[in-house]
């Protein structure tokens, strides 16, 4: 039997997964930091300590 | 004996747990009768070819054993968590992997023990060989204690949370499978004329190992649960 | 004091333990790809077939160490708990849970990889003997780890509790390292056996899954840092530090004992 699809699926497996955390562990800072800079310019624009 | 020793807070709180137990009988009667629903189940859905079913007889009560004990999982740290109790019993200056051990044994004793005794008849129905009554009910005497302690320990984790019902069953099934496959495993060796010792052996170890440690992971998870 | 525990009592504060993962992640993510680059290039393209497997055994590369490091990081996610639990120290609790998802990443490469391993070799894409069905279960204990530490409100105590399920599932690892030997005192033997990486295994075999071995532990750093960074930036929001971070000035804060200037 050709074994090299089940050697191509392999590593596809092996890639794709740690992209997917790649992308999970690389992704949410711009969100996060940009999430506490709205956070605070709504406190300062309500007047209360931010 | 001494008011205030460890031992009397733990055998007061195991009278409590038993007393509460024995005024809602009806409602402790509820994994008995859980066990035998699904224990049915299985002829029905497999149908009820007697050599097919007698030879997944063993494993068929097992699964039904472990999944029977956890109905009354959920509801072993609940109650007192809810009313204060729990905050009470771990600042009590009792030692607290105590209390949780005698919490955990009444849940045997109100859940694992029943069931263990009823499994000779759960194993008569679906037609286990006779020969291996016996190591099922020894397998099932080593095996229902350890799981009410790796259950209790997963119950303490998710006290915490307000619905917990389907995580708690996610967070104890893969802990359970040494159990399930060592203990299946003995009533096979014996339906099959082996040997069930080895297996026997393992869920002994197994105990041994999870008596001393699984209380002190209960209190942990309690006193993180209440910190 | 020795230098290595100064070092660690350090990294116990966020803003030292952010600028240090800061400054060391980009080497942790490169120098992984590069070592996997020149490993899969000598494993898949230059070592010889072997004699009784043919191509398929060319999955090991990443089989094998995404099976160790599922392990591994299992246990480093214990050994967080532990230190969570005892010490209560914030790095350790944001650490373990920070390793959760590479590690189940990692398991359910190993069981994918072995699956599609099985087919050509064995003729089965799975079997139910002692070390697949214990990696399985491994994956569910990732699942219960991360969905415990999702379920608590409070994060703090959602990371110790779930830590402290890492600690009970720890079980788990000797289960899957010795259950191949168990497995025969209860059960047939099987026709279908999985063997034990032999020890006698050719050094141009060897040298890529090694090498693998070292790319896998250098990305896994570089995941939990990475996540390790958006937890402790997410519990340390109110202070000064993370907001010089988000680019907001500084203002007087409770944490602080003086104000400082605007």
């Amino acid at each position: 039997m050709d074994h090299w699809p089940f050697i191509y699926a392999a590593y596809a497996v092996f890639f794709i997964l740690l992209l997917a955390d790649a992308i999970g562990a690389a992704s949410g800072r711009r969100r996060l930091l940009d999430g506490l800079r709205g956070r605070a310019v709504r406190e300062q624009r309500r007047g209360g300590t931010p | 004996m001494r008011p205030g020793t460890p031992s009397t807070a733990a055998l007061a709180l195991l009278r409590r747990d038993l007393l509460l137990l024995w005024r809602q009988r009806a409602d402790a009667l509820n994994p008995l009768l859980f066990a035998l629903m699904v224990a049915t189940l299985f002829p029905l859905a497999l149908g009820p070819e007697a050599g097919m079913l007698s030879r997944v007889a063993g494993g068929i009560v097992w699964v039904t054993v472990v999944l029977a004990n956890l109905l009354s999982l959920d509801a072993l740290f609940r109650g007192d968590a809810e009313d204060g109790s729990l905050d009470q019993l771990a600042v009590s200056g009792q030692p607290l992997a105590l209390l949780a051990g005698a919490r955990i044994l009444a849940h045997w004793l109100g859940t694992g023990l029943p069931l263990t005794l009823v499994a000779p008849l759960l194993a008569y129905m679906l037609g286990l060989e006779r020969a291996a009554l016996p190591v099922l009910v020894a397998a099932l005497a080593l095996g229902t204690p350890l799981l009410s302690l790796v259950g209790a320990c997963c119950a303490a984790l998710t006290v915490a949370m307000r619905r917990s019902g389907i995580l708690l069953a996610l967070l104890v099934l893969p802990l359970t499978v040494p159990v399930l496959i060592f203990g299946a495993g003995a009533v096979e060796a014996a339906a099959t004329g082996g040997d069930p010792s080895a297996a026997l052996l393992f869920l002994a170890a197994g105990l041994a190992l999870a008596l001393p440690l699984a209380p002190l992971g209960c209190a942990a998870a309690i006193r993180i649960g209440t910190a | 004091m020795n230098r290595f525990v100064l070092w660690f009592h350090r990294m116990g504060s966020p803003p030292t333990f952010y600028a240090f993962a800061e400054r060391w992640r980009p080497w942790f993510l490169w120098s992984a790809l590069a070592i996997t680059a020149v490993a899969l290039y000598w494993g898949l393209a230059r070592a010889p077939d072997d004699y009784l497997q043919g191509d398929s055994f060319r999955i090991i590369y990443i089989h094998v160490p995404s099976a160790w490091m599922g392990q591994f990081i299992f246990l480093a996610m214990a050994i967080c708990g532990f230190v969570a639990i005892v010490w209560r120290i914030k790095i350790a609790e944001i650490m373990g849970i920070a390793s959760a998802p590479v590690g189940a990443a990692f398991t359910a490469i190993a069981l994918a990889t072995g699956s599609l391993w099985g087919r050509p070799t064995w003729g089965t894409y799975w079997v139910w003997d002692a070390r697949l069905t214990s990696t399985l279960v491994l994956l569910f204990l990732y699942f219960g780890v991360i969905g415990l530490y999702r379920a608590i409100e409070d994060r703090r105590k959602a990371a110790r509790a779930a830590g402290l399920l890492a600690i009970i599932g720890l079980v788990n690892i000797p289960i899957i390292q010795y259950s191949v030997y168990w497995w025969n005192t209860l059960h047939q033997p099987s026709s279908i056996k999985v063997t034990k990486m032999s020890s006698t295994i050719d050094p141009s075999m060897l040298w890529p899954l090694l090498a693998m071995a070292v790319a896998t532990k250098l990305y896994y750093a570089w995941s939990a840092l990475s996540r390790a960074q958006l937890m402790v930036l997410e519990m340390e929001s109110g202070k000064d530090w993370v907001r010089e971070l988000a680019g907001l000035p500084r203002v007087a804060s409770p944490s602080t004992d003086t104000p400082r200037e605007a």
